[in-house]
């Protein structure tokens, strides 16, 4: 049973590392959200491997915990990220943006 | 009650098996993270581990640990998490549809378009 736990939190670590370069390079925040959604994910079940190799269900409330962590953290930034646009996609695809910008600009123009 | 050797091993066998297939499962959302070419189908790899491969760690988890103390909560962590996935992922996929980064051409279905025509320009929403 060590054996197979060990195993199994050298693949998370290996997944853990390339989770944490998708969040490193983006290139749009939504993907480094679902990327970090991802880290929670290798985290808890690296929890629950650990509570595996000791036998013990002392980890058990940390799970529930990390994962009411991921939902909330996750929805709130993404409902940030949603308010303003402009800076959620440093990478560029402009062109696209824009089109949806313009009659939130042309509205607040025509009001000042 | 006295429960048979060769019922405990072969419980934890299974408990190994389950732990071994949750972190492949993680590893390939991993994967398929790093190598998809856009939001919406990163978010359809991350759809993997946050799911499937979580609910089979939890339940090998479970096998291994043989309370039902353990059981009951690891159900309710994955009862959690099956509710809340869904919710997440529906408001990133929203908002990257709303930030223009999805492609149109690519959709086959797209009825967030005509809804979004009939809304007003709330960016909020």
């Amino acid at each position: 049973m060590n054996a197979v736990a060990l195993v199994a939190l050298a693949m998370l670590a290996v997944a853990a590392v390339i989770v944490l370069v998708r969040i490193a390079r983006g290139p749009s925040n939504l993907d480094r959200i679902v990327a970090s959604d991802i880290l929670l994910v290798v985290v808890i079940a690296g929890v629950a491997l650990e509570s595996v190799r000791q036998r013990t269900a002392t980890y058990l409330p940390l799970l529930m915990v990390l994962g009411l962590v991921a939902f909330v953290g996750g929805v709130a930034v993404t409902r940030f990220l949603s308010r303003d646009r402009d800076d959620a996609d440093p990478s560029g695809s402009t062109g696209r943006t824009e089109r949806a910008e313009r009659p939130d600009s042309a509205d607040t123009q025509e009001a000042s | 009650m006295t429960v048979p050797a060769w019922l405990l091993s072969t419980l934890d066998a299974l408990g190994g098996v389950c732990l071994l297939l949750g972190a492949f499962l993680c590893l390939a959302g991993a994967i398929g993270l790093a190598r998809f070419p856009d939001t919406l189908s990163r978010l359809h790899a991350a759809t993997k581990p946050q799911t499937l491969g979580l609910f089979v760690v939890l339940l090998g988890l479970a096998l291994t640990l043989r309370t039902w103390a353990a059981v009951t909560t690891l159900l309710l962590v994955g009862a959690t998490q099956f509710l809340t996935a869904p919710v997440s992922a529906h408001l990133v996929g929203r908002a990257s549809y709303r930030n223009g980064s999805v492609d149109r051409d690519t959709l086959v279905v797209d009825e967030l378009s005509e809804a979004l025509e009939h809304s007003d320009s709330d960016p909020t929403r």
